[in-house]
């Protein structure tokens, strides 16, 4: 049963990475292209979420911290340093891993809803830091709120589309060794009894900080991917809640803790929002404000994880 | 060598000496029960052997290590688990995974050992049919056949036992008595703290009694249970009828 499931989320990425790489072959609209990449990198980002939060249910206000630490890293290595965006990457996503790891220390000694004021407070002074350090010591380095300009991408959306795929695959790839090895049996475990684990030999700590740096790593990737696309930073653009509230309902709607969760949760969501703006273009914040409450009171496990709970009553 | 050794062991919540200087041994492939009224601090020495608190004072030796303030996971994974009611179970996941959680961090196994080690512990404890069910989802005396098994996973060689066979009807307690003996005949030493007095006098080896944290009692169960202090303190005059001539009033 198990390596059915495995293949069958295997068949699912590929089918999907298949199509998406042939997609820009077909369509030439910059406008669709665009809207492909934003599908594919909120895949990514509720993935991120859903990979701390969504598996061990400690839930994370802060996490556009990592987005934002990540773009900024990556427009320094590409302004200040002048190195290439294929080095930025990586240099992100190990600076906003490694602030992960300092900041997890203390902060997920923390739990609930204690935890989640911590690190919506973290995301929050992220914001503050970029905002007021060159201004404080008299520097010229973050820029402020004059922001960061990056040198500008000679590719079109299609290129970001790829780069979105590339780590969305690594985030959903996470989520599949997660789904069926030791490790993902320690987080489920933490999720539902965390004593009971503690007791029953798992490094609860340990493994938490393990999957909430994993997280910040992607992130600080994606905020990189993010900053050379947009081309433009600003510490209230890429530290903005909203970023933190859009990975929240997606995985929400979708389904915590689960492989499909964030695909399903981002494609829904982004498509929607999509789709309603174009038809309703006054009253779409509006209409899908109701339809995330709907789906929240209706189905409180996400779509994918009401799916899973009915499949498996069907079966007992 | 004892398997367990508590030396003096002080805990202290305020002022309160919850546990007040208590110290004890375990021998190998012994049951030792542990009982006294409730708030006697039962429950917070087995917290504190197990690490989910720490000492104010004494040391905890297990196998000749010293493991006083040690963090529970390093504890289990040495060999020493506890089972109790007032844990909770992995509710969402099912009986066997629950099993496995215990076999792979507990016990140190990788996944597909773990697989194996759990179906035979399940056998062991006669949940083989219950493996598929969500733990949340099965019967009191199912729940601490698994409860039993998830420690017994983590390799324990000295279990904790902290009223695992409460709210069992007479032939479940049987059934869980007749377990433990044959857990014991394998090896492992258990501490078990019940209130049922018959099956915790006809189980053990040795009794230790407490008393406000304070340890009034020690011994085979025959002379324990006719201490004077120990009937006064726990047990109720009306087991003894000798001592009712004194205490008319």
């Amino acid at each position: 049963m198990k390596v059915q499931t495995a293949r069958k989320r295997l068949l699912i990425w590929g089918v999907l990475t298949l199509l998406l790489c042939l997609f820009p072959a077909f369509v030439s609209s910059q406008y669709l292209l665009r809207v492909a990449a934003l599908i594919v990198f909120w895949i990514g980002m509720a993935g991120c979420w859903n990979l701390m939060s969504g598996y061990t249910g400690y839930v994370d206000f802060g996490p556009v911290a990592y987005f934002g630490i990540g773009s900024y890293a990556a427009a320094l290595v590409m302004t200040e340093g002048g190195r290439s965006f294929f080095l930025a990457l990586p240099v992100a996503g190990c600076t906003a891993a490694l602030v992960a790891f300092l900041i997890g220390m203390p902060t997920l000694r923390l739990k609930g809803a204690y935890f989640a004021i911590a690190t919506f407070a973290f995301a929050e002074t992220m914001k503050q830091i970029t905002l007021e350090f060159d201004r404080t010591f008299g520097i010229s380095f973050f820029q402020g709120s004059h922001g960061i300009t990056l040198p500008i991408a000679p590719y079109g959306n299609a290129f970001f589309l790829y780069c979105a795929l590339a780590v969305a695959s690594l985030v959903l790839l996470a989520h599949h060794w997660i789904e069926n090895s030791r490790f993902g049996y320690a987080l489920k475990a933490i999720h539902e009894a965390e004593d009971t684990a503690e007791l029953s030999g798992v490094n609860t700590f340990g493994v938490k900080l393990t999957a909430y740096a994993m997280s910040a790593f992607f992130l600080g990737v994606f905020g990189g991917i993010e900053a050379y696309w947009i081309t433009y930073i600003t510490p209230a653009d890429v530290f903005s809640v909203h970023k933190t509230v859009q990975m929240v309902i997606m995985t929400l709607l979708g389904g915590m803790g689960t492989f499909l969760g964030p695909i399903v949760g981002a494609v829904f969501l982004t498509g929607v929002s999509e789709i309603l703006g174009l038809t309703f273009v006054e009253y779409y914040l509006i209409l899908v404000g109701m339809i995330i409450v709907g789906v929240i009171l209706l189905l409180p496990r996400g779509i994918v994880g009401t799916w899973k709970e009915r499949k498996r009553l069907r079966s007992l | 060598m004892a398997v367990l050794a508590c030396d003096q062991v002080l805990v202290r919540f305020g002022s309160l000496a919850a546990v007040n200087r208590v110290g004890f041994t375990l021998e190998d492939s012994e049951i030792l029960g542990v009982i006294g009224p409730n708030g006697a601090g039962k429950t917070t020495l087995f917290d504190t052997i197990m690490g989910v608190r720490k000492p104010d004072a004494g040391r905890i030796r297990f196998l000749g290590k010293d493991i006083t303030g040690w963090k529970p996971h390093r504890i289990c994974r040495l060999g020493l688990a506890k089972a109790s009611q007032i844990m909770k179970p992995f509710s969402s996941l099912t009986v066997f995974e629950n099993v496995l959680v215990g076999a792979m961090h507990g016990g140190g196994l990788n996944l597909r050992q773990a697989r194996i080690r759990t179906d035979e512990l399940l056998d062991f404890v006669n949940l083989s049919e219950y493996a598929a069910r969500p733990a949340g989802k099965v019967f009191v005396a199912a729940r601490r056949r698994l409860e039993l098994a998830r420690a017994l996973a983590c390799g324990a060689r000295v279990l904790l036992l902290d009223e695992t066979m409460a709210g069992l009807n007479p032939s479940e307690t049987e059934t869980a008595v007749t377990l433990l003996r044959r857990l014991r005949a394998s090896g492992v030493s258990l501490i078990v703290v019940e209130h049922n007095m018959h099956a915790i006098m006809d189980i053990s080896d040795r009794i230790l009694v407490l008393n406000y944290g304070v340890k009034i009692a020690e011994g085979a169960p025959e002379r324990v249970g006719n201490d004077p202090e120990v009937i006064r303190a726990y047990l109720g005059e009306r087991i003894s009828p000798s001592l009712r001539e004194d205490d008319r009033d």
